[in-house]
C-alpha cells in the first residue's frame, strides 16, 4: 500500500543525533544563539549516472546548461550567436542531442519547482482565486490610447507598481479611476467604483479550459489584453502511436476584448505563442510576450517544423517562427529550449514579428527601447547568466547582442538600461572542486558576494565592483538613475549606495548596517527610499518579524535609515517576492499588503494599510481576510479617497477616512 | 535539572515531523535542517499554543510558510541524489519517496499530510488555509500521477 512504502522510505529521514541535541539545547536556553549554519554542497558523485544525474541538476535551476567536460573559464566573453541558416540545421542540432541524452523521463521532471509553484498556485478552476493585479493605465502614454467617450476620472487612483514608467506589466487587478477590472478563476468582472459603491456591470469569461489558468491582464482605454497560459502539461501526457509518452505543447494564449462599452465587453480575437508564458510587457499598443517553447517529445520528421521549432497561432493557422528569426546560443551545452519573444498588436490580435533564442528564459528587463532576457547556467567555477538583448520598437523585435555576467540576477529589478549602458546585480557564488584518492569528488560553494556590473549597449563589459559584500547574498536592488541601492544579508544587512556616473568605475558611496534585509526597495518621494522587508536577530541573523523601513538617501554619500516599523502579528506577505502584490503610492502616502501572522486556528491573515509622516509609519488599518484561498492574489487599491480589497472574486469598497464598509460585490 | 521550556518540549515531541515535512518541500537534507531551526525558533517566538492539537498543526503552518520564503529567495532548489546522502541499509528502496518527491510541491505536501502525518481533508485545509476542495483536487491528481509513476500502486 502506497502509505505504508511511503511511511517506511520516511522513516530513514533524520535529522543528525548531534545536530538535533544542539537544537534542543539552544532552544531551551532561548534560542538567542542559535547560529545560522553556513550550508555546503557536498555530494559524493552527484554525477554518478552520467546524465540522469546532470538531469537531476537541471530541475534544479529552471534552464541549466550543464557542463559535461571540465575546464569552465573565468573570463567573461560574451556568448555567441549565430542565426540559423535552415530548419534542417535546427533538426539536426536537436535529434543528436536526443540521440545522446536518450533519459526519457528528464521531460517529464525537467521543471523546477519554483516554476511549478507558480503554476501550481495560481489555482485551479475550483479554487476562489486567480486574480490580476490592479494598477491604473499608464497615462503618459496617452498618445496611442484612443479615446473613450467618458472621460477618464479626474480622481487620483492606484497603479501597478510597474518597474519602468510606460512600460506596463500584466497584473490581475486594474482600475481607470471609474471602474475595477478584476480577474478571478477565469473571469474578468467589471466593476463601477462610485466613492466606495460597487456594482459589477458586466463579467468577461475567458473560457478557460481544466489545462489552463490565467492570472495576468492588461488595460488599455478601448481593450483588454488577458493572457491564458497552459499547465504545466508534463503531467498531462498521452501516448502515441508507438507507444512513446508525447506531451502537448505549452502556450500563452492571447485575449483581446473590446471595453469600449463596460456594460458590454466583447471578444475581439485571441492568438496563441508556443512556449510556456514567462513574462510580457505593453508599450501603447504593443505586446511583447516572452515565452518559454521546450522540445520534449522525440523529434523524428524533418518535414513537420511545428515539432521542433515555436510557432504562433491565430484563426487556427499556426505559423512556424523562420529559421533567420531563430539564433543559436552557444554556452557549454546545447540544449532545446527557445527563448521566444513576439510583438503583437493588441487592436487585432495580429503578431507584428517573432525573434526566437535556442536558450531558456528567465527574469526578464524591458524598457521603452530594449527588452532584456536572461538565462542562468552553470560552469565549473559557478553560476553565469548570459544576457540577450531585443531591440523593440512598435511591435517589432529585432535581436541585438548577448553578453554574460557573473552570478545570478534576483529578478527583473537587478537589471537597468540608463544613459546607453546596462547594469546588473548579481549575487556571485564560486564553486570548487576537491577530488578524493578513491575517484570521489566534493563540490564546495564559497561564501556569497554581491556583485554590480556594468556592460555597454553591446552587452561588453565596461565597468564592474565585485566583492561588495562577504559572504551576503543580494537581497533587493532598485537602479535610480546614477546611484544603485541594493541590500545583500546574512546577519545584518548593509544596504549600499554605489555610484555609477562614471560606468566604467562604480564606486561605494555608502553601506548602510542595520538588522534584518529589504526585499523590496521603492522610491518614496523626495529623498526617500521605503524598504519592504525582514527584522532580524542581529547576533545570529535569524529573521523575525516583517519590517518597514524608511531610508534617507538626500545624500547617497550618507544614507541612513529615519524610521522603521516592526510588525509584531506578520511573518510572511507575498509582497516580499511579488512586487505587484503591495500597494505603494508616495503621492497618496499610501502603503498596503497582504500578512500572514503565525497563529492557529485562527490564523492571522490581514491587510494592512500604513501612511508615513514626519513621525514615522503609522497603521491606518488593518482588514482581517477570513476568505480562504490563495492569498497571493489578494490586492489593494484606492481612488479618490476610498480603497477597495479585493479577495478573490469580491472587492469591498472602504473609506479612507476611517475604513467603514461602503459595499462590496462579487463577479 | 533545566526544565524545558515549551518550544523545546514541542522539538522533542515534533522535530522528525518538522523534519520530513520540510524535507518533502524542499527535497535536501541541508534546507531541511536550517527550516527544522527556524520553525522552533519561530514557535518560541509565537508564544505556546492552546493545546496538543493546535501545536502539531501551528508547527506545519509554520513550516510549509517558512518553506515557502526559501523557495523564492533561492534561484534553485537543490536536489541531492537520495542514495548518497540518506543513511540506509544497503538495498534500500527510495521508490516511493523519489515518486513523490517529483509532484509539483503543492501536491506533495497534501500528499505528506494525509498518508504520513494522518490529516483527513477538512484538517488539511483547516491548517494551510486553503478550501476543501482545493486539497481534494491536489491529492485527486497526485494519486493520478503517482499511478503513473508507481506501477501497481495501491491507495
Amino acid at each position: 500500500m502506497f502509505k505504508d512504502d511511503y511511511t517506511k522510505e520516511m522513516e530513514h529521514i533524520k535529522l543528525d543525533e548531534q545536530l538535533k541535541a544542539e537544537i534542543f539545547s539552544e532552544l531551551n536556553a532561548g534560542g538567542e544563539n542559535m547560529e545560522r549554519k553556513k550550508k555546503q554542497i557536498n555530494s559524493r558523485n552527484i554525477w554518478r549516472i552520467g546524465f540522469a544525474a546532470c538531469a537531476a541538476l537541471a530541475i534544479v535551476l529552471s534552464v541549466m546548461f550543464i557542463p559535461k567536460s571540465g575546464g569552465g573559464s573565468t573570463v567573461i566573453n560574451t556568448a555567441v550567436n549565430t542565426t540559423a541558416s535552415s530548419y534542417n540545421e535546427i533538426f539536426n542540432m536537436i535529434t543528436k542531442y536526443q540521440d545522446e541524452n536518450k533519459y526519457e523521463l528528464y521531460y517529464r521532471h525537467s521543471s523546477d519547482d519554483m516554476a511549478l509553484i507558480d503554476f501550481m498556485d495560481a489555482g485551479a478552476p475550483q479554487e476562489g482565486a486567480t486574480n490580476s493585479n490592479t494598477g491604473s493605465a499608464a497615462s503618459n502614454t496617452a498618445t496611442l490610447y484612443s479615446n473613450k467617450t467618458e472621460a477618464s476620472s479626474k480622481e487620483d487612483f492606484s497603479e501597478t507598481n510597474i518597474q519602468v514608467e510606460g512600460v506596463e506589466e500584466s497584473d490581475i487587478v486594474r482600475t481607470d479611476g471609474k471602474y475595477i477590472y478584476a480577474m478571478s478563476n477565469g473571469k474578468i468582472g467589471i466593476i463601477s467604483a462610485d466613492k466606495g459603491n460597487l456594482e459589477t456591470v458586466s463579467t468577461i469569461n475567458l473560457q478557460i479550459t481544466d489545462t489552463e489558468y490565467c492570472n495576468d491582464f492588461y488595460l488599455t482605454d478601448d481593450y483588454i489584453v488577458a493572457i491564458a497560459q497552459s499547465r504545466n502539461l508534463y503531467y498531462y501526457y498521452s501516448y502515441n502511436s508507438e507507444g512513446k509518452p508525447e506531451i502537448a505543447d505549452s502556450y500563452a494564449r492571447i485575449i483581446i476584448i473590446d471595453i469600449t462599452n463596460p456594460a458590454e465587453p466583447k471578444k475581439v480575437t485571441e492568438t496563441k505563442q508556443s512556449g510556456a508564458y514567462t513574462d510580457s510587457r505593453l508599450i501603447g499598443k504593443h505586446l511583447y510576450l516572452i515565452s518559454e517553447h521546450r522540445i520534449v517529445n522525440s523529434v523524428s520528421d524533418i518535414e513537420n517544423p511545428q515539432s521542433y521549432v515555436p510557432y504562433v497561432t491565430q484563426d487556427n493557422q499556426s505559423t512556424t517562427v523562420p529559421a533567420s528569426c531563430i539564433r543559436i546560443c552557444e554556452t557549454n551545452n546545447f540544449n532545446p529550449i527557445y527563448t521566444v519573444v513576439g510583438g503583437y498588436d493588441i487592436t487585432n490580435g495580429n503578431m507584428l514579428s517573432v525573434q526566437s533564442l535556442l536558450g531558456g528564459s528567465s527574469t526578464v528587463y524591458c524598457n521603452q527601447n530594449n527588452l532584456l532576457t536572461t538565462l542562468a547556467y552553470y560552469e565549473d567555477d559557478g553560476a553565469y547568466t548570459v544576457i540577450s538583448c531585443f531591440g523593440i520598437k512598435d511591435g517589432n523585435v529585432s535581436y541585438k547582442t548577448s553578453g554574460k555576467v557573473e552570478g545570478t540576477l534576483l529578478n527583473q529589478f537587478s537589471m537597468d538600461e540608463h544613459k546607453g549602458n546596462f547594469r546588473f546585480v548579481t549575487t556571485v557564488q564560486k564553486l570548487s572542486t576537491t577530488y578524493y584518492e578513491n575517484g570521489d569528488y566534493s563540490v564546495t560553494e564559497s561564501a556569497p558576494t554581491a556583485c554590480l556590473y556594468v556592460l555597454d549597449e553591446n552587452l561588453e563589459q565596461i565597468g564592474a565592483l565585485e566583492n561588495v559584500s562577504k559572504n551576503e547574498k543580494v537581497y533587493s536592488v532598485r537602479f535610480m538613475g546614477d546611484i544603485a541601492y541594493f541590500v545583500t544579508f546574512r546577519q545584518t544587512d548593509p544596504l549600499f549606495s554605489v555610484d555609477i556616473s562614471d560606468p566604467t568605475a562604480p564606486k561605494i558611496l555608502s553601506a548602510l548596517k542595520i538588522p534584518g534585509f529589504s526585499n523590496y526597495l521603492f522610491p518614496y518621494g523626495d529623498g526617500k527610499l521605503l524598504g519592504l522587508g525582514m527584522d532580524a536577530n542581529e547576533k545570529t541573523g535569524r529573521t523575525t518579524f516583517l519590517k518597514l523601513s524608511m531610508f534617507d538617501i538626500s545624500d547617497p554619500a550618507n544614507v541612513t535609515e529615519n524610521n522603521k516599523l516592526i510588525l509584531e502579528n506578520a511573518q510572511y506577505s507575498p509582497a516580499l517576492y511579488n512586487h505587484k502584490a503591495s500597494l505603494i503610492d508616495s503621492d497618496k502616502n499610501l502603503i498596503g499588503f497582504f500578512a500572514d501572522g503565525y497563529s492557529y486556528p485562527n490564523a492571522s491573515l490581514n491587510y494592512m494599510i500604513f501612511n508615513f509622516t514626519d513621525e514615522g509609519f503609522n497603521k491606518l488599518y488593518e482588514i482581517p481576510i477570513k476568505i480562504k484561498g490563495n492569498y497571493e492574489n489578494i490586492r489593494g487599491l484606492f481612488i479618490g479617497d476610498y480603497f477597495y480589497l479585493l479577495t478573490y472574486n469580491i472587492v469591498t469598497g472602504y473609506s479612507l477616512e476611517d475604513f467603514s464598509v461602503i459595499s462590496d460585490t462579487t463577479f | 535539572m533545566v526544565t524545558e521550556n515549551f518550544a523545546a518540549k514541542a522539538f522533542e515531541k515534533h522535530s522528525d515531523m518538522v523534519y520530513r515535512l520540510a524535507f518533502a518541500r524542499v527535497k535536501n537534507k541541508s534546507d531541511a535542517d536550517d527550516i527544522l531551526q527556524e520553525v522552533f525558533l519561530r514557535y518560541l517566538k509565537n508564544g505556546e499554543a492552546t493545546d496538543a492539537e493546535h501545536e502539531k498543526a501551528l508547527l506545519i503552518r509554520i513550516t510549509i510558510n517558512c518553506t515557502k520564503s526559501l523557495f523564492k529567495r533561492l534561484n534553485r532548489l537543490k536536489t541531492e541524489e537520495l542514495y548518497e546522502t540518506i543513511p540506509a541499509p544497503e538495498n534500500t528502496s527510495f521508490k516511493t519517496l523519489e515518486a513523490v518527491l517529483k509532484l509539483p510541491v503543492k501536491y506533495r505536501t497534501a500528499v505528506h499530510l494525509h498518508y504520513y502525518c494522518g490529516f483527513g481533508i477538512e484538517e488539511i485545509a483547516e491548517i494551510t488555509s486553503t478550501k476543501a476542495s482545493t486539497v481534494k483536487s491536489h491529492l485527486f491528481r497526485a494519486r493520478k500521477l503517482l499511478k503513473e509513476e508507481l506501477e501497481g500502486v495501491e491507495f
